[in-house]
Protein backbone atom coordinates (compact mmCIF):
# COMPACT_ATOMS: atom_id res chain seq x y z
CA UNK A 1 0.00 0.00 0.00
CA UNK A 2 1.54 3.13 -1.10
CA UNK A 3 1.68 6.15 1.26
CA UNK A 4 -1.31 8.75 0.17
CA UNK A 5 -0.21 11.26 -2.33
CA UNK A 6 0.03 14.85 -0.99
CA UNK A 7 -1.01 17.77 -2.91
CA UNK A 8 1.80 19.71 -3.87
CA UNK A 9 2.82 22.69 -2.06
CA UNK A 10 3.45 25.55 -4.17
CA UNK A 11 4.16 29.12 -3.34
CA UNK A 12 5.10 31.03 -7.08
CA UNK A 13 3.48 28.10 -10.01
CA UNK A 14 -0.24 27.57 -10.34
CA UNK A 15 -0.87 23.93 -11.12
CA UNK A 16 -4.01 22.53 -11.82
CA UNK A 17 -5.24 19.39 -13.61
CA UNK A 18 -8.51 19.51 -16.03
CA UNK A 19 -9.22 15.87 -17.10
CA UNK A 20 -5.97 15.22 -19.23
CA UNK A 21 -4.33 18.78 -19.03
CA UNK A 22 -2.66 20.16 -16.36
CA UNK A 23 -2.28 23.88 -16.52
CA UNK A 24 1.32 25.49 -15.34
CA UNK A 25 1.49 28.57 -14.56
CA UNK A 26 3.81 31.01 -13.46
CA UNK A 27 2.26 32.90 -10.61
CA UNK A 28 4.44 36.33 -10.24
CA UNK A 29 2.33 38.58 -12.17
CA UNK A 30 3.69 41.65 -9.94
CA UNK A 31 7.25 41.43 -11.22
CA UNK A 32 6.78 40.24 -14.48
CA UNK A 33 6.72 36.25 -13.38
CA UNK A 34 10.41 36.93 -12.67
CA UNK A 35 11.93 33.39 -12.20
CA UNK A 36 13.88 32.89 -8.62
CA UNK A 37 14.85 29.93 -6.87
CA UNK A 38 11.38 29.37 -5.40
CA UNK A 39 9.93 29.27 -9.34
CA UNK A 40 12.08 26.74 -10.68
CA UNK A 41 12.05 24.77 -7.86
CA UNK A 42 8.17 24.95 -7.87
CA UNK A 43 8.35 24.22 -11.85
CA UNK A 44 10.21 21.34 -11.00
CA UNK A 45 7.67 19.38 -8.78
CA UNK A 46 4.80 20.37 -10.99
CA UNK A 47 6.15 18.36 -14.04
CA UNK A 48 7.88 15.84 -11.88
CA UNK A 49 4.08 15.06 -11.36
CA UNK A 50 3.06 15.62 -14.72
CA UNK A 51 5.55 12.77 -15.62
CA UNK A 52 4.45 10.71 -13.06
CA UNK A 53 0.55 11.40 -13.19
CA UNK A 54 -0.50 8.65 -15.85
CA UNK A 55 -4.26 10.63 -15.91
CA UNK A 56 -2.08 13.59 -17.08
CA UNK A 57 -1.74 13.54 -21.07
CA UNK A 58 0.01 17.32 -22.19
CA UNK A 59 0.58 20.77 -20.30
CA UNK A 60 -0.80 24.13 -21.20
CA UNK A 61 2.59 26.29 -19.61
CA UNK A 62 1.84 30.23 -19.04
CA UNK A 63 2.76 33.14 -17.39
CA UNK A 64 0.07 34.87 -14.80
CA UNK A 65 -1.53 38.16 -16.03
CA UNK A 66 -1.62 39.39 -19.78
CA UNK A 67 1.81 41.10 -19.45
CA UNK A 68 4.40 38.43 -18.76
CA UNK A 69 5.20 34.64 -19.84
CA UNK A 70 8.08 34.89 -17.41
CA UNK A 71 10.45 38.21 -18.09
CA UNK A 72 13.88 36.93 -17.35
CA UNK A 73 15.91 36.27 -13.63
CA UNK A 74 15.04 38.36 -10.61
CA UNK A 75 17.72 40.36 -10.64
CA UNK A 76 17.23 40.92 -7.17
CA UNK A 77 18.73 37.66 -7.08
CA UNK A 78 21.43 37.02 -9.15
CA UNK A 79 23.32 40.33 -8.47
CA UNK A 80 25.43 38.53 -5.08
CA UNK A 81 26.03 35.37 -6.67
CA UNK A 82 29.35 33.84 -7.19
CA UNK A 83 30.56 31.53 -9.71
CA UNK A 84 29.70 28.41 -7.66
CA UNK A 85 26.09 29.88 -6.76
CA UNK A 86 25.44 30.75 -10.57
CA UNK A 87 26.40 27.41 -11.62
CA UNK A 88 24.28 25.93 -9.52
CA UNK A 89 21.47 28.03 -10.02
CA UNK A 90 22.14 27.41 -13.70
CA UNK A 91 22.03 23.39 -13.49
CA UNK A 92 18.82 23.52 -11.64
CA UNK A 93 17.30 25.43 -14.68
CA UNK A 94 18.24 23.37 -16.97
CA UNK A 95 17.08 20.88 -14.76
CA UNK A 96 13.84 22.17 -15.48
CA UNK A 97 14.07 22.74 -18.96
CA UNK A 98 15.31 19.73 -19.49
CA UNK A 99 12.80 17.83 -17.67
CA UNK A 100 9.96 19.83 -19.69
CA UNK A 101 11.84 19.16 -23.20
CA UNK A 102 12.03 15.35 -22.42
CA UNK A 103 8.67 14.79 -20.23
CA UNK A 104 7.44 12.59 -22.91
CA UNK A 105 4.17 14.66 -23.09
CA UNK A 106 3.26 17.43 -25.04
CA UNK A 107 3.99 20.86 -23.59
CA UNK A 108 2.48 23.70 -25.46
CA UNK A 109 3.80 27.05 -24.09
CA UNK A 110 1.28 29.87 -24.19
CA UNK A 111 3.04 32.60 -24.28
CA UNK A 112 1.35 35.81 -23.17
CA UNK A 113 3.54 38.62 -23.06
CA UNK A 114 7.47 38.78 -22.24
CA UNK A 115 9.51 35.68 -22.65
CA UNK A 116 13.23 36.87 -22.20
CA UNK A 117 16.24 35.28 -20.75
CA UNK A 118 15.19 32.45 -18.89
CA UNK A 119 11.51 33.21 -19.59
CA UNK A 120 12.48 32.60 -23.04
CA UNK A 121 14.81 29.51 -22.37
CA UNK A 122 11.64 28.33 -20.79
CA UNK A 123 9.40 28.34 -23.85
CA UNK A 124 11.59 26.96 -26.12
CA UNK A 125 12.12 24.10 -23.82
CA UNK A 126 8.29 23.04 -24.62
CA UNK A 127 7.05 20.97 -27.72
CA UNK A 128 5.15 23.32 -29.51
CA UNK A 129 5.05 27.48 -28.71
CA UNK A 130 2.06 29.95 -29.60
CA UNK A 131 2.37 33.49 -28.63
CA UNK A 132 0.00 35.89 -28.07
CA UNK A 133 0.39 39.01 -30.63
CA UNK A 134 1.77 41.31 -28.30
CA UNK A 135 4.40 38.32 -26.99
CA UNK A 136 8.50 39.91 -27.04
CA UNK A 137 11.31 37.42 -26.99
CA UNK A 138 15.03 37.79 -26.23
CA UNK A 139 17.98 36.19 -24.87
CA UNK A 140 19.42 40.13 -23.16
CA UNK A 141 21.73 38.57 -20.81
CA UNK A 142 25.31 40.01 -22.80
CA UNK A 143 23.77 43.49 -21.86
CA UNK A 144 24.29 42.08 -18.27
CA UNK A 145 27.54 40.81 -18.31
CA UNK A 146 26.44 37.02 -18.25
CA UNK A 147 25.02 34.92 -21.10
CA UNK A 148 22.39 32.50 -21.55
CA UNK A 149 22.19 29.64 -18.36
CA UNK A 150 18.67 27.77 -18.93
CA UNK A 151 19.53 26.36 -22.15
CA UNK A 152 18.97 28.82 -24.84
CA UNK A 153 22.74 28.63 -26.28
CA UNK A 154 22.14 25.16 -27.21
CA UNK A 155 18.22 25.48 -28.02
CA UNK A 156 17.99 28.37 -29.94
CA UNK A 157 20.18 27.28 -32.67
CA UNK A 158 18.50 24.11 -32.44
CA UNK A 159 15.11 26.44 -33.14
CA UNK A 160 16.15 29.01 -36.26
CA UNK A 161 19.31 28.12 -37.21
CA UNK A 162 23.16 29.30 -35.41
CA UNK A 163 23.15 32.61 -37.60
CA UNK A 164 19.72 34.05 -36.32
CA UNK A 165 20.32 32.02 -33.13
CA UNK A 166 23.55 34.58 -32.74
CA UNK A 167 22.29 37.37 -33.83
CA UNK A 168 19.55 37.03 -31.03
CA UNK A 169 22.00 36.22 -28.46
CA UNK A 170 24.78 38.20 -28.71
CA UNK A 171 23.24 41.65 -29.44
CA UNK A 172 20.64 40.88 -26.90
CA UNK A 173 18.06 42.28 -29.06
CA UNK A 174 14.18 41.96 -27.70
CA UNK A 175 12.11 40.18 -30.85
CA UNK A 176 8.26 40.75 -32.03
CA UNK A 177 5.87 38.14 -31.86
CA UNK A 178 5.70 38.16 -35.54
CA UNK A 179 9.49 38.19 -36.26
CA UNK A 180 9.73 35.34 -33.74
CA UNK A 181 7.22 33.80 -36.12
CA UNK A 182 8.82 34.77 -38.96
CA UNK A 183 12.02 32.87 -38.27
CA UNK A 184 10.20 29.86 -36.47
CA UNK A 185 10.88 30.37 -32.92
CA UNK A 186 6.81 30.14 -32.49
CA UNK A 187 4.27 28.14 -34.52
CA UNK A 188 1.31 30.66 -34.30
CA UNK A 189 0.13 34.49 -33.31
CA UNK A 190 -2.91 34.56 -31.96
CA UNK A 191 -4.84 37.43 -29.87
CA UNK A 192 -4.24 37.10 -26.01
CA UNK A 193 -7.57 36.10 -25.56
CA UNK A 194 -7.52 32.78 -27.51
CA UNK A 195 -4.36 31.52 -26.54
CA UNK A 196 -5.33 29.45 -24.21
CA UNK A 197 -8.08 27.97 -25.84
CA UNK A 198 -6.04 27.09 -28.98
CA UNK A 199 -3.46 25.61 -27.23
CA UNK A 200 -6.31 23.28 -25.47
CA UNK A 201 -7.30 22.69 -29.52
CA UNK A 202 -4.15 22.02 -30.35
CA UNK A 203 -3.48 19.43 -27.10
CA UNK A 204 -7.10 17.54 -28.01
CA UNK A 205 -5.61 16.94 -31.48
CA UNK A 206 -2.56 15.83 -30.13
CA UNK A 207 -4.48 13.55 -27.20
CA UNK A 208 -6.82 11.82 -29.90
CA UNK A 209 -3.77 10.32 -30.98
CA UNK A 210 -2.06 7.22 -29.57
CA UNK A 211 0.33 7.73 -26.44
CA UNK A 212 2.86 6.05 -27.02
CA UNK A 213 3.09 7.13 -30.64
CA UNK A 214 3.14 10.76 -29.26
CA UNK A 215 5.79 9.91 -26.55
CA UNK A 216 8.07 8.30 -29.19
CA UNK A 217 7.65 11.04 -31.87
CA UNK A 218 8.97 13.77 -29.03
CA UNK A 219 12.01 11.28 -28.60
CA UNK A 220 12.96 10.40 -31.85
CA UNK A 221 13.20 14.08 -32.75
CA UNK A 222 14.48 15.20 -29.93
CA UNK A 223 17.34 12.38 -29.84
CA UNK A 224 17.49 12.64 -33.74
CA UNK A 225 18.94 16.51 -33.51
CA UNK A 226 21.74 14.99 -31.17
CA UNK A 227 23.17 13.02 -33.74
CA UNK A 228 24.00 12.10 -37.50
CA UNK A 229 21.02 11.39 -39.82
CA UNK A 230 22.29 8.13 -40.16
CA UNK A 231 22.15 8.30 -36.26
CA UNK A 232 18.64 9.58 -36.41
CA UNK A 233 17.08 6.93 -39.17
CA UNK A 234 18.67 3.87 -36.96
CA UNK A 235 16.97 5.62 -33.85
CA UNK A 236 13.67 6.16 -35.87
CA UNK A 237 13.34 2.82 -36.98
CA UNK A 238 14.34 1.21 -33.53
CA UNK A 239 11.18 3.42 -32.15
CA UNK A 240 8.86 3.02 -34.77
CA UNK A 241 9.43 -1.00 -33.94
CA UNK A 242 7.89 -0.44 -30.65
CA UNK A 243 5.02 1.30 -31.91
CA UNK A 244 4.25 -1.35 -34.40
CA UNK A 245 4.59 -4.08 -30.98
CA UNK A 246 1.87 -1.92 -29.15
CA UNK A 247 -1.83 -2.42 -29.13
CA UNK A 248 -2.40 0.95 -29.97
CA UNK A 249 -1.13 -0.17 -33.13
CA UNK A 250 -3.83 -2.77 -33.62
CA UNK A 251 -6.34 -0.48 -32.42
CA UNK A 252 -5.49 2.36 -34.86
CA UNK A 253 -4.75 0.15 -38.25
CA UNK A 254 -8.44 -1.42 -37.17
CA UNK A 255 -10.38 1.39 -36.80
CA UNK A 256 -8.75 2.99 -40.05
CA UNK A 257 -10.32 0.16 -41.80
CA UNK A 258 -13.31 -0.02 -40.18
CA UNK A 259 -14.20 3.58 -40.46
CA UNK A 260 -14.09 4.48 -37.24
CA UNK A 261 -12.63 6.50 -34.09
CA UNK A 262 -9.85 4.55 -32.38
CA UNK A 263 -9.96 3.98 -28.37
CA UNK A 264 -5.98 3.95 -28.03
CA UNK A 265 -5.02 2.82 -24.50
CA UNK A 266 -1.59 4.05 -24.41
CA UNK A 267 -0.23 -0.13 -24.68
CA UNK B 1 35.76 57.37 5.81
CA UNK B 2 37.32 57.05 2.33
CA UNK B 3 34.10 56.47 1.72
CA UNK B 4 32.87 58.90 2.66
CA UNK B 5 35.62 61.26 0.97
CA UNK B 6 35.20 59.33 -2.11
CA UNK B 7 31.02 60.01 -1.82
CA UNK B 8 32.03 63.67 -1.94
CA UNK B 9 34.60 63.47 -4.86
CA UNK B 10 32.22 61.67 -7.11
CA UNK B 11 29.22 64.42 -5.89
CA UNK B 12 31.60 67.31 -6.87
CA UNK B 13 31.92 65.33 -10.37
CA UNK B 14 28.54 64.69 -11.26
CA UNK B 15 28.25 68.72 -10.02
CA UNK B 16 30.88 69.91 -12.19
CA UNK B 17 29.90 68.39 -15.34
CA UNK B 18 26.87 69.35 -15.01
CA UNK B 19 24.81 66.85 -15.85
CA UNK B 20 23.34 65.47 -12.43
CA UNK B 21 21.98 62.44 -11.54
CA UNK B 22 19.35 59.98 -11.85
CA UNK B 23 17.59 58.31 -9.02
CA UNK B 24 15.27 54.85 -9.76
CA UNK B 25 13.78 52.29 -7.87
CA UNK B 26 13.18 48.32 -9.00
CA UNK B 27 10.10 46.79 -7.50
CA UNK B 28 10.65 43.41 -7.62
CA UNK B 29 13.83 43.34 -6.19
CA UNK B 30 12.67 46.21 -3.64
CA UNK B 31 16.35 48.25 -4.15
CA UNK B 32 16.52 52.21 -4.88
CA UNK B 33 19.14 53.12 -7.33
CA UNK B 34 21.33 55.72 -9.06
CA UNK B 35 23.50 56.23 -11.95
CA UNK B 36 24.64 59.10 -13.44
CA UNK B 37 22.43 60.52 -16.82
CA UNK B 38 24.31 58.35 -19.23
CA UNK B 39 23.49 55.67 -17.15
CA UNK B 40 27.30 55.11 -16.02
CA UNK B 41 28.03 54.30 -12.65
CA UNK B 42 25.05 52.57 -11.33
CA UNK B 43 25.23 52.22 -7.71
CA UNK B 44 22.25 50.26 -5.58
CA UNK B 45 21.90 52.71 -2.43
CA UNK B 46 19.01 50.83 -0.73
CA UNK B 47 18.64 47.38 -0.94
CA UNK B 48 16.07 46.11 1.74
CA UNK B 49 13.72 43.11 0.13
CA UNK B 50 10.15 43.23 -0.59
CA UNK B 51 7.40 46.52 -0.67
CA UNK B 52 7.16 47.03 -3.55
CA UNK B 53 8.78 50.58 -3.80
CA UNK B 54 6.89 52.27 -6.71
CA UNK B 55 7.23 56.40 -6.71
CA UNK B 56 10.14 58.64 -5.65
CA UNK B 57 11.29 62.04 -5.49
CA UNK B 58 14.50 63.87 -4.75
CA UNK B 59 15.30 66.71 -1.93
CA UNK B 60 18.78 67.11 -3.40
CA UNK B 61 18.93 70.95 -0.96
CA UNK B 62 18.01 69.09 2.00
CA UNK B 63 19.97 65.54 0.74
CA UNK B 64 16.88 63.64 1.03
CA UNK B 65 15.33 60.74 -1.41
CA UNK B 66 11.59 59.80 -0.45
CA UNK B 67 9.76 57.08 -1.63
CA UNK B 68 6.71 54.86 -1.52
CA UNK B 69 6.32 50.97 -0.44
CA UNK B 70 2.68 49.83 -1.82
CA UNK B 71 3.19 46.72 0.47
CA UNK B 72 0.71 43.87 0.15
CA UNK B 73 -2.10 45.26 -2.88
CA UNK B 74 -5.00 44.14 -0.50
CA UNK B 75 -3.71 45.16 2.81
CA UNK B 76 -3.63 48.47 4.32
CA UNK B 77 0.33 48.43 5.03
CA UNK B 78 1.71 50.92 2.37
CA UNK B 79 4.62 53.35 3.91
CA UNK B 80 6.87 56.26 2.73
CA UNK B 81 10.60 55.94 3.66
CA UNK B 82 13.32 58.71 3.50
CA UNK B 83 16.98 58.39 3.32
CA UNK B 84 20.07 60.25 2.49
CA UNK B 85 21.38 60.86 -0.90
CA UNK B 86 23.50 57.84 -0.86
CA UNK B 87 20.77 55.71 0.67
CA UNK B 88 22.00 55.87 4.77
CA UNK B 89 19.91 56.67 7.43
CA UNK B 90 16.39 54.95 5.79
CA UNK B 91 14.10 56.11 7.77
CA UNK B 92 9.83 55.38 7.34
CA UNK B 93 8.25 58.44 7.63
CA UNK B 94 4.48 57.34 6.74
CA UNK B 95 4.22 54.26 8.55
CA UNK B 96 2.31 51.10 7.97
CA UNK B 97 -1.60 51.85 7.99
CA UNK B 98 -1.00 55.71 6.67
CA UNK B 99 -1.89 54.86 3.16
CA UNK B 100 -2.95 51.92 1.63
CA UNK B 101 -1.04 51.33 -1.65
CA UNK B 102 1.29 54.63 -2.54
CA UNK B 103 2.34 55.27 -5.89
CA UNK B 104 3.97 58.08 -7.56
CA UNK B 105 5.18 60.76 -5.33
CA UNK B 106 6.12 64.73 -5.75
CA UNK B 107 7.32 67.13 -3.19
CA UNK B 108 6.41 71.05 -2.73
CA UNK B 109 9.87 72.46 -1.17
CA UNK B 110 8.53 76.08 -0.76
CA UNK B 111 5.62 74.54 1.46
CA UNK B 112 7.53 71.39 3.13
CA UNK B 113 4.87 68.92 1.54
CA UNK B 114 4.76 65.61 0.16
CA UNK B 115 1.83 64.94 -2.58
CA UNK B 116 1.61 61.30 -3.92
CA UNK B 117 -1.42 58.97 -5.35
CA UNK B 118 -2.79 55.98 -3.29
CA UNK B 119 -4.30 53.43 -5.95
CA UNK B 120 -6.20 51.62 -3.68
CA UNK B 121 -7.20 54.13 -1.22
CA UNK B 122 -8.55 55.66 -4.25
CA UNK B 123 -7.04 59.31 -3.21
CA UNK B 124 -4.76 62.01 -3.55
CA UNK B 125 -3.03 62.51 -0.65
CA UNK B 126 -0.16 65.26 1.37
CA UNK B 127 1.57 65.06 4.05
CA UNK B 128 4.39 67.18 5.68
CA UNK B 129 8.04 66.44 5.12
CA UNK B 130 8.26 64.04 8.14
CA UNK B 131 5.28 62.32 7.42
CA UNK B 132 3.12 64.63 9.89
CA UNK B 133 -0.46 66.26 8.61
CA UNK B 134 -1.56 63.76 6.73
CA UNK B 135 -4.43 64.65 4.57
CA UNK B 136 -6.93 63.03 1.61
CA UNK B 137 -7.05 66.01 -1.03
CA UNK B 138 -8.89 63.72 -3.36
CA UNK B 139 -11.14 61.12 -3.04
CA UNK B 140 -12.31 59.13 -5.68
CA UNK B 141 -13.82 56.20 -4.08
CA UNK B 142 -17.77 57.09 -4.76
CA UNK B 143 -18.21 55.32 -1.51
CA UNK B 144 -16.33 52.22 -2.50
CA UNK B 145 -14.45 50.06 0.54
CA UNK B 146 -11.02 50.25 0.25
CA UNK B 147 -9.20 48.30 -1.28
CA UNK B 148 -10.93 49.58 -3.94
CA UNK B 149 -11.90 47.41 -6.71
CA UNK B 150 -12.33 49.96 -9.55
CA UNK B 151 -9.64 50.60 -11.39
CA UNK B 152 -11.37 53.47 -13.23
CA UNK B 153 -10.77 55.12 -9.86
CA UNK B 154 -7.48 54.19 -9.25
CA UNK B 155 -5.30 56.94 -8.88
CA UNK B 156 -1.04 56.60 -9.90
CA UNK B 157 0.90 59.36 -11.13
CA UNK B 158 0.88 63.08 -10.13
CA UNK B 159 2.82 65.93 -10.55
CA UNK B 160 2.60 69.58 -9.16
CA UNK B 161 2.15 73.71 -10.43
CA UNK B 162 2.84 75.31 -7.29
CA UNK B 163 2.68 78.44 -8.99
CA UNK B 164 -0.42 78.41 -10.48
CA UNK B 165 -1.47 76.61 -7.34
CA UNK B 166 -2.64 73.50 -9.61
CA UNK B 167 -2.57 69.53 -8.61
CA UNK B 168 -2.38 67.10 -11.38
CA UNK B 169 -2.61 63.45 -11.25
CA UNK B 170 -3.53 60.26 -13.51
CA UNK B 171 -6.51 57.29 -13.01
CA UNK B 172 -5.31 54.62 -14.90
CA UNK B 173 -8.64 52.38 -16.02
CA UNK B 174 -8.86 48.92 -16.82
CA UNK B 175 -5.84 47.83 -18.49
CA UNK B 176 -6.24 48.38 -22.12
CA UNK B 177 -9.85 49.73 -21.69
CA UNK B 178 -9.54 53.04 -22.89
CA UNK B 179 -10.61 54.40 -19.87
CA UNK B 180 -7.24 56.34 -18.28
CA UNK B 181 -7.54 60.06 -17.76
CA UNK B 182 -5.65 62.83 -16.62
CA UNK B 183 -7.29 65.55 -13.81
CA UNK B 184 -6.48 68.51 -12.25
CA UNK B 185 -7.81 70.29 -9.45
CA UNK B 186 -6.72 73.23 -7.24
CA UNK B 187 -3.97 72.66 -4.68
CA UNK B 188 -6.32 73.53 -1.91
CA UNK B 189 -9.80 72.14 -1.33
CA UNK B 190 -11.99 75.10 -2.18
CA UNK B 191 -13.98 76.61 0.68
CA UNK B 192 -16.90 74.94 2.13
CA UNK B 193 -15.70 71.77 -0.27
CA UNK B 194 -14.59 68.22 0.71
CA UNK B 195 -11.97 65.74 -0.96
CA UNK B 196 -15.36 63.27 -2.08
CA UNK B 197 -17.17 66.61 -2.96
CA UNK B 198 -14.89 68.95 -5.01
CA UNK B 199 -16.29 71.08 -7.80
CA UNK B 200 -13.12 72.28 -9.23
CA UNK B 201 -11.93 68.88 -10.65
CA UNK B 202 -11.43 68.92 -14.35
CA UNK B 203 -10.86 65.94 -16.95
CA UNK B 204 -7.83 67.33 -19.36
CA UNK B 205 -7.78 64.27 -21.27
CA UNK B 206 -9.40 60.73 -21.31
CA UNK B 207 -9.97 57.30 -22.92
CA UNK B 208 -6.31 56.93 -22.75
CA UNK B 209 -5.35 52.94 -23.01
CA UNK B 210 -2.97 52.82 -19.23
CA UNK B 211 -1.71 56.36 -18.39
CA UNK B 212 0.90 56.00 -15.75
CA UNK B 213 3.16 58.50 -14.39
CA UNK B 214 3.36 62.38 -14.85
CA UNK B 215 5.66 65.03 -15.20
CA UNK B 216 5.70 68.86 -16.10
CA UNK B 217 7.57 71.00 -18.30
CA UNK B 218 6.47 74.46 -16.48
CA UNK B 219 8.66 76.26 -18.97
CA UNK B 220 7.18 75.76 -22.16
CA UNK B 221 3.64 74.90 -19.95
CA UNK B 222 3.82 70.83 -21.28
CA UNK B 223 2.16 68.22 -19.94
CA UNK B 224 4.16 64.42 -20.41
CA UNK B 225 3.34 60.89 -19.25
CA UNK B 226 4.04 56.93 -19.83
CA UNK B 227 1.19 55.13 -20.61
CA UNK B 228 1.38 51.60 -20.31
CA UNK B 229 -1.37 49.99 -22.50
CA UNK B 230 -0.80 48.22 -25.27
CA UNK B 231 0.84 50.03 -28.72
CA UNK B 232 -0.21 51.86 -30.92
CA UNK B 233 -1.20 54.73 -28.08
CA UNK B 234 0.49 52.41 -25.66
CA UNK B 235 3.86 51.79 -24.15
CA UNK B 236 4.62 55.00 -25.05
CA UNK B 237 5.48 58.61 -23.93
CA UNK B 238 3.03 61.23 -24.50
CA UNK B 239 2.96 65.35 -24.15
CA UNK B 240 -0.05 67.56 -24.41
CA UNK B 241 -0.43 71.07 -23.86
CA UNK B 242 -1.22 72.01 -19.94
CA UNK B 243 -3.21 75.24 -20.12
CA UNK B 244 -5.44 74.28 -23.66
CA UNK B 245 -9.07 75.06 -22.83
CA UNK B 246 -11.70 72.22 -23.34
CA UNK B 247 -12.41 72.19 -27.03
CA UNK B 248 -9.41 73.54 -27.84
CA UNK B 249 -7.16 70.12 -26.65
CA UNK B 250 -6.11 68.90 -29.55
CA UNK B 251 -5.11 64.46 -29.37
CA UNK B 252 -1.88 63.85 -27.30
CA UNK B 253 1.20 63.72 -29.02
CA UNK B 254 3.12 60.44 -29.07
CA UNK B 255 7.40 61.17 -28.28
CA UNK B 256 8.20 57.68 -27.18
CA UNK B 257 7.27 54.37 -28.69
CA UNK B 258 8.17 50.60 -27.33
CA UNK B 259 8.42 50.93 -24.10
CA UNK B 260 7.88 47.42 -21.96
CA UNK B 261 5.76 48.61 -19.81
CA UNK B 262 6.13 51.96 -19.52
CA UNK B 263 6.17 53.31 -15.88
CA UNK B 264 8.74 56.36 -14.54
CA UNK B 265 9.16 59.50 -15.91
CA UNK B 266 11.51 61.99 -15.17
CA UNK B 267 12.04 65.25 -17.09
CA UNK B 268 15.09 67.22 -16.73
CA UNK B 269 13.80 70.62 -18.71
CA UNK B 270 16.82 72.78 -18.69
CA UNK B 271 18.37 69.86 -20.41
CA UNK B 272 16.02 69.62 -22.88
CA UNK B 273 15.68 65.98 -21.86
CA UNK B 274 13.50 63.07 -20.62
CA UNK B 275 14.54 60.07 -18.69
CA UNK B 276 11.86 56.65 -18.80
CA UNK B 277 11.64 53.34 -16.89
CA UNK B 278 10.05 50.17 -17.97
CA UNK B 279 8.98 47.63 -15.66
CA UNK B 280 11.31 44.92 -17.33
CA UNK B 281 13.79 46.73 -17.01
CA UNK B 282 15.26 49.33 -18.91
CA UNK B 283 15.93 53.19 -18.44
CA UNK B 284 15.94 55.36 -21.37
CA UNK B 285 16.65 59.09 -22.30
CA UNK B 286 15.45 60.81 -24.77
CA UNK B 287 15.19 64.75 -25.93
CA UNK B 288 12.28 66.40 -25.16
CA UNK B 289 10.75 66.00 -28.55
CA UNK B 290 11.13 62.23 -28.39
CA UNK B 291 14.54 62.22 -30.79
CA UNK B 292 18.11 61.23 -30.09
CA UNK B 293 16.98 58.16 -27.82
CA UNK B 294 18.93 55.90 -25.82
CA UNK B 295 18.61 52.57 -23.95
CA UNK B 296 20.81 53.69 -20.85
CA UNK B 297 20.57 50.31 -18.87
CA UNK B 298 18.61 47.27 -19.68
CA UNK B 299 17.27 44.11 -17.70
CA UNK B 300 17.52 45.65 -13.99
CA UNK B 301 15.19 44.58 -12.63
CA UNK B 302 11.26 46.22 -12.50
CA UNK B 303 12.01 49.80 -12.61
CA UNK B 304 9.57 52.13 -11.37
CA UNK B 305 9.57 55.73 -10.05
CA UNK B 306 12.56 57.33 -11.41
CA UNK B 307 13.25 61.45 -10.68
CA UNK B 308 16.47 63.40 -11.63
CA UNK B 309 18.39 65.95 -9.62
CA UNK B 310 21.05 68.71 -10.01
CA UNK B 311 22.81 67.98 -6.42
CA UNK B 312 24.34 70.66 -4.79
CA UNK B 313 28.08 70.95 -4.99
CA UNK B 314 29.58 69.92 -1.27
Amino acid sequence: MSSPVLPLQLETVVYEKKGPIAYVTINRPKVLNALNKTVIADLRSAFEDVRDDSTVRGVIFTGAGDKAFAAGADVGEIVNDTGVEAEEKTRAGQAVTNLIDNLGKPVIAAINGFALGGGCELTMACTIRLAAETARFGQPEVKLGIMPGYGGSQRLPRLVGKGRALQLILTGEIISAQEAYRIGLVNEILPNANLIARAEEILQLILANAPIGVKLSIEAVNKGLETSLEQGLLLEAALFAICVGTEDKKEGTSAFLEKRVARFQGR
Amino acid sequence: MSSSISTQKEMNLAHASGSGRLFFLDLGAGRVMSANPDGSNLKVLVNEGRKLPDGLVVDAEAGHLYWTNMGNLKANDGSISRSDLDGNNVITIVPEGGTFTPKQLQFDRGNGKLYWCDREGMRVMRSSLDGSDIETLVDTSEGDQRPGPDAKKWCVGIALDVEFGKLYWTQKGNDNAGQGRILRANLEIPNGQTATSRSDIETLYDSLPDPIDLDLDLTARMLYWTDRGDPPRGNTVNRAHMDSTKGERSDPEIVFTHLMEGIGLALDVKGARMFVTDFAGSLYSANLDGSNQKTLLFAQGNLTGIAYAELPAR
